[in-house]
């Protein structure tokens, strides 16, 4: 099993006639996922990649039944992209733009709450069940090398440090059950909180890894809930940028979200809370292989 | 961030139908004095900098007469307060204040929703007043498909402790503060203090808005006004700082992000929004002393990556040089390598004297080792070696140089 992805997930891909989602298309097809059709407005009609496109999510939906849609959509457009997807009730929406404007991603998070959507990012990477299927950048062109099928699950603010961990994880012979890149934004869809509720149901899934940064306090909602038992199996967490603290206040990092806001969201913090909780904290990435490997073994036992 | 000065985040709060005080920005004390002159002796002489804390660090002072207010000039014009050189400053009409109250718009991360702070206690100290007594601060969501309703500006402004005219004159305020944090895009939208004239009146003497910088491409009508450039964050940008966002300028496809820190021995050039706080805890933790942080975003970023080499790699006191990432999913990696061995090599940097740690994974990465070979001395890392390896490793070769 995995979660919210998996090879009969049936997935449809707005701005797929972008340079980007083409390059992505053939990568996400050839992992094995199932693209039924594209959306591209004003380009109803063409073919890519074999997949059919539509000027609207309205009439690729009229045709195909869709689970999950995929924005390649820049992040001026999003906002309307992503409306679009959410309108039409698509139950899975991910949006992969970076520099989504505050005030639109607010628009698009409150419609898809309203409407019952799960919306992922914005400024995800995508996600991945290894072996299964594969949406947006993650793994690339040869995700086999970085990803393998197993009992882990990842949730990551950051795109690119959720891949570091499966790339070590697999390197020392623990598969994945599926990754999920949430996004580095102040104000994203699906924190890890929702997508721990989905680990927990999950058999397949024995342990998760979380990586957090500074700011927001998704990472203290993971302490809540695994010190209410809310979530019971071992959860393994990373969280960097301790050494902002010991830079000026206002001085600014990759990530939107990486400010300290009311009291909120200090790196130091974050980790007191999740150690408390019961959530093995690895104070190194180096950490990370051993302490999965240790709660695996303990499950088992 | 666009912080806005003060004189143009009072402007839209005046056009928008908030009473402000009559004000004037002035460049000497003459001015000064002559515009306390117009209106009417007593005023507030404000450093227009684009920064918070103006009154702690003693750079808001109340003039009692005009040449009270020359003298003040005097005193302020050319400090340096706050990091930021005070070139001018905001003389204001003196407000008799009966109350102070503390307004503040903003999003909050976890609601995923414009976020009201309403208190009916405000002025210089208020942050720290409220974290002792954080009951005094009234917090409210704002749906933002239906706005900040009337009804609710004042529901928060009672239960503030706010009756009648007051309660009436503060929600009014909150909704066309709420109207502004909309129409401007802004990341925040603060007044403190908003205050209430012994005249009965609502008056907000100074405002804070910074307007999302991502949002900036459909404000044409804040362009000149809106300047990302004129503070990164705490601090006028350095020299360095100039020039790599000048060369960020040269394409819109991928942006920089950069900071150059104060003194520092690495140039430290690990990008990624997680990977670079990775990296740069791991450097601290090791005793490593980055002298800047970088991070760029997928494009075509061969000509900025050797552009910014060149650039970072002319700060002085630097012993050596890591750069990289994480494992890139599908942006060759090739092509950053190729732009850091241009700059490299053009400088006739020899890695023998000046250590030079790359990690480098993804697409291309055998193409990556091979450039960088053409320099030998370069300790190269890929997807065998954690971000954390290579980070030791450059602290190990630059720790007694």
């Amino acid at each position: 099993m995995s979660i919210l992805l998996n090879e009969s997930s049936r997935v449809l891909i707005q701005g797929i006639t972008g340079q980007q989602a083409r390059t992505h298309l053939s990568y996400m097809m050839r992992y094995g996922t199932r693209v039924v059709a594209g959306v591209a407005p004003g380009k109803g009609g063409q073919v890519v990649e074999g997949v059919p496109v539509y000027d609207s999510v309205k009439a690729a939906k009229g045709r195909h039944p869709i689970d999950i849609s995929v924005l390649f959509v820049p992040a001026s457009q999003a906002k309307n992209a992503a409306l679009e997807a959410i309108g039409n009730d698509i139950s899975l929406v991910i949006v992969l733009a970076e520099g989504v404007p505050h005030h639109d991603a607010a628009e698009i998070i409150e419609e898809a709450e309203a409407r019952g959507v799960r919306l992922i990012g914005p400024n995800s990477q995508g996600m991945i069940s290894p072996g299964r299927a594969k949406l947006g950048g993650t793994g690339g062109s040869e995700p086999e090398r970085i990803y393998r099928r197993g009992p882990v699950g990842i949730i990551s603010r950051s795109g690119g440090m959720g891949g570091e961990i499966a790339n070590v994880l697999t390197r020392n012979g623990i598969g994945q059950s599926t990754y999920v890149s949430i996004g580095g934004d102040l104000l994203i869809g699906t924190p890890f909180v929702p997508l721990l509720t989905l680990f927990g149901s999950d058999p397949e899934t024995r342990a998760v890894v979380i990586f957090g940064e500074p700011g927001t306090g998704h990472e203290e909602d993971v302490a809540s809930m695994v010190r209410a038992g809310r979530f019971t199996k071992p959860v393994i967490a990373l969280v960097v940028g301790e050494s902002l603290e010991r830079f000026p206040k206002g001085m600014s990092f990759g990530h939107t979200s990486s400010i300290l806001q009311r009291g909120l969201g200090s790196p130091g913090r974050k980790k007191i809370l999740l150690r408390e909780a019961g959530v093995r904290i690895a104070e190194s990435f180096a950490e990370i292989p051993t302490l999965v490997e240790s709660a695996l073994n303990k499950g088992a036992a | 961030m666009a912080r806005l000065l003060e004189n143009h985040a009072l402007d839209i709060l005046k056009r928008s139908g908030i009473r402000v005080p009559r004000s004037r920005v002035i460049s000497s004390p003459e001015e000064a004095k002559e515009t306390a002159k117009e209106f009417g002796g007593r005023t507030v002489l404000k450093a227009l900098i684009p920064a918070g804390g103006r009154a702690k660090a003693g750079a808001i002072r109340i003039a009692p007469t005009p040449e009270g207010a020359a003298e003040y000039a005097h005193e302020l014009l050319g400090r340096i307060v706050l990091n930021f050189t005070v070139d001018e400053i905001l003389v204001s009409e003196f407000v008799k204040i009966a109350k102070e109250f503390f307004v503040s718009l903003t999003f909050d991360s976890m609601s995923r929703k414009p976020l009201v702070l309403f208190s009916s206690l405000g002025g210089v100290d208020v942050e720290s007043i409220l974290e002792r007594d954080p009951a005094r601060l009234i917090e409210q969501p704002v749906p933002i498909s239906s706005g900040l309703r009337p009804y609710v500006a004042r529901e928060i402004a009672e239960s503030a402790g706010l009756k009648g005219i007051e309660m009436a004159a503060a929600a009014d305020a909150l909704v066309r503060l709420y109207r502004i944090f909309r129409e401007f895009d802004a990341e925040t939208v603060e007044v403190n203090p908003l205050t209430l004239t012994d005249q009965g009146e609502l008056v907000a003497p100074s405002a804070v808005i910074v307007i999302d910088n991502q949002a900036l491409f459909r404000h044409p009508e804040l362009s000149g006004i809106a300047d990302p450039e004129r503070t990164n964050g705490w601090r006028p940008l350095t020299p360095l700082e100039r020039d790599i966002r000048s060369i960020d300028r040269i394409a819109a496809d991928s942006a920089i992000r950069f900071n150059d820190l104060d003194g520092g021995k690495v140039a430290f050039m690990m990008t990624g929004g997680g990977a670079g706080l990775l990296a740069l805890d791991c450097i601290m933790r090791l005793g490593g002393e980055p002298a800047t942080t970088f991070d760029i975003t997928p494009g075509r970023v061969e000509e900025k990556m050797y552009l910014a080499t060149k650039a970072i790699l002319s700060k002085s006191g630097l012993k050596g040089l890591i750069a990289g990432g994480n494992i890139t999913n599908f942006i060759p990696i090739d092509i950053k390598v190729r732009g850091v061995m241009r700059a490299l090599k053009e400088l006739r940097v020899n890695p023998t004297d000046f250590p030079i740690v790359f990690r480098f994974a993804g697409p291309g990465v055998e193409e990556a080792r091979r450039l960088a070979t053409e320099l030998p001395g370069i300790e190269f890392y890929d997807a065998e070696s954690s971000l954390e390896d290579a980070v030791k490793r450059i602290v190990e070769l630059t720790r007694d140089r």
